[in-house]
This record gives structure tokens, sequence and C-alpha cells, in this order.
């Protein structure tokens, strides 16, 4: 058995020609250039699509907290300092954080729900591979702190400094969280696949 | 000093939860021992450098993880719909 290492690493920290690149199109955006936004929203809205789908676990509502958040954005826009990507990550990373509290005091869980996964039909859903579906039921059940780092860590495939540096917090703190977020899951999931 | 109010939410209309699923677990409902995930696992996770016979010794936890991540990749992969953006732009004011 070949033991390379399992989670791939997406691109460096951008370079500073990206974030050069990114002011400009903030310098474009603010002299009025309204379009010249798009840019950016073409440029980011993957990444953050896809965290917002892993801490919500729905795409619909990941659309709504994209959606939102750039056009926070955009209104914020002149506050930018440092990094636009590192910005606006923490304030999509911050809506979900809203809405899983939100979601906390709706009382709402799997059992009031007859559907495992927020975002397919049950004919579609019979196609999703069982690990998946399981998968999204444990990830779902994570406190949001452990989700949030094993997301970044497992799915979006960031470094522990570049985690460290969007929320603000140690290295040591986050290999903490994807540690127990990784036994968590383990023992929601080894009954079926251990 | 003040600083930047980054709530996305902040005077637009509230988010109504929708399709809500799981509540989260409190950290003190966590299954505290149901897994104890071998150091030397966490440090492949991690990528970290580990002997083979350090993953040798952890058979299953290991097939286990390449399952996980057979389908974390898929999700790496997940896209924006194409949709969105043209919302985002149209819904953008017209002045700022």
């Amino acid at each position: 058995m070949s033991y390379t290492s399992v989670v791939k690493l997406t691109q460096p920290t951008p370079p500073q020609e990206q974030a050069d690149a990114d002011q400009a199109v903030i310098d474009r955006v603010l002299a009025g250039d309204r379009n010249a936004f798009g840019i950016l929203i073409q440029r980011y809205s993957d990444p953050l699509y896809r965290h917002a789908v892993g801490m919500t676990g729905s795409p619909d509502v990941a659309e709504d907290i994209l959606q939102v958040s750039f056009i926070k954005a955009y209104n914020h826009l002149s506050e930018v300092r440092g990094r636009f990507d590192a910005w606006v990550f923490r304030i999509v990373a911050n809506g979900c954080k809203d809405w899983l509290k939100n979601i906390r005091r709706s009382h709402l869980s799997y059992e009031e729900d007859d559907q495992p996964s927020g975002y397919e039909t049950p004919e579609e859903e019979l196609h999703r591979g069982e690990l998946r579906i399981r998968l999204d039921r444990a990830l779902g059940a994570l406190p949001a702190p452990l989700r949030e780092a094993f997301h970044m860590k497992h799915v979006e495939g960031r470094s522990y400094e570049e985690m460290a540096e969007l929320l603000d917090t140690t290295v040591g703190a986050l290999k903490m969280r994807v540690h127990r977020a990784r036994e968590a899951l383990q023992a929601l999931l080894e009954e079926r696949y251990l | 000093m003040m600083h930047d109010n980054l709530d996305p939410r902040d005077g637009l209309e509230p988010l109504a939860p929708r399709t809500p699923k799981a509540v989260p677990m409190l950290d003190q409902e966590l299954p505290v021992d149901a897994a104890r995930v071998p150091d030397a696992v966490h440090a492949w996770l991690d990528g970290e450098p580990v002997s083979e016979a350090a993953l040798s010794a952890a058979p299953r936890e290991v097939a286990f993880w390449q399952q996980v991540e057979a389908e974390t990749s898929t999700r790496r992969r997940m896209v924006t719909p194409a949709y969105v953006q043209a919302q985002i732009m149209a819904k953008l004011p017209d002045t700022r």
C-alpha cells in the first residue's frame, strides 16, 4: 500500500502580484467601475462557496451567504486593508457562523427532517455514495469550530499557517481542532467503515 | 478604535434558515473516547513525514481516511453555480 499524503494543498497564499491585481480591481470599483467587481467575484467565489457549503451543508444557504457577503464586501470595499481574499473570507465565515447560531436556536434536528441531505432530491440521493451521505451527517453534527477547521484542512486543502491567518488564531489551536474533528468523525463513522 | 463590522447581513434582509439539518453538537457532546486516531495517522494526514512502519500499524484507520479523502477530493472540485455571480452583480447598488 502506498502512503502518500492524502490531504492536497491548495495553491500557496496568493503572491504579492495577486494582491496587487486585486487592489487594482478595487481601485477601479472605487472609481466607479461597478462591473469590475465581477472580477473579484469570479476570482474568489469558488473557494468561498465550498466553505459555505461545507459549513451549512446546503448549497441553497451557501448561495445566499455568498450573495449577501459579496454585497457587503462591495459596500465596504474602501475599508479593505491587506489581502482582499482574507477579508472577504472572514465576511463569509462570519455569515456561516451566524447562520449556524440561528439553526441551533431553531431546535430543528435530523429527526424532524426526512432527508439526510439538504441539496438533492431523494432520487438523486440514491446515486450518492453511502459514505458521502454519512460524512455529510457526521460533519453536520460537529461543533462549528471543529467542522470549520476540518473543512478548511481536508476539503479546502489549506495549510495550518493559512488557516491561522484567516481565522486569526494559532497553528497549535487549529491542529487541536482538526485532530478532535477527525476523532469525532471516526467515532461517528467507524461502526460502518472501520 | 472602531473596527469594521464584517457581519455580511448588516443592513440587508436577514437570512432565514433554509433546509436545516443536524443541530451541531456542543463540545461536551463529542464522543470523547470512541475513537483514537493514532498519532502517526494524524501526522500523515497533516502532511508530515511518517514512517511506513508506523502507518502499517494502523491499516484500518489508514484505509478509512483514504476513503474519506476520496470523498473530500470530490468536494474540493465543487464550483459556484454560474447564475450566482449574475445574481450578485444584479443586486449591487448602482451607487456606492
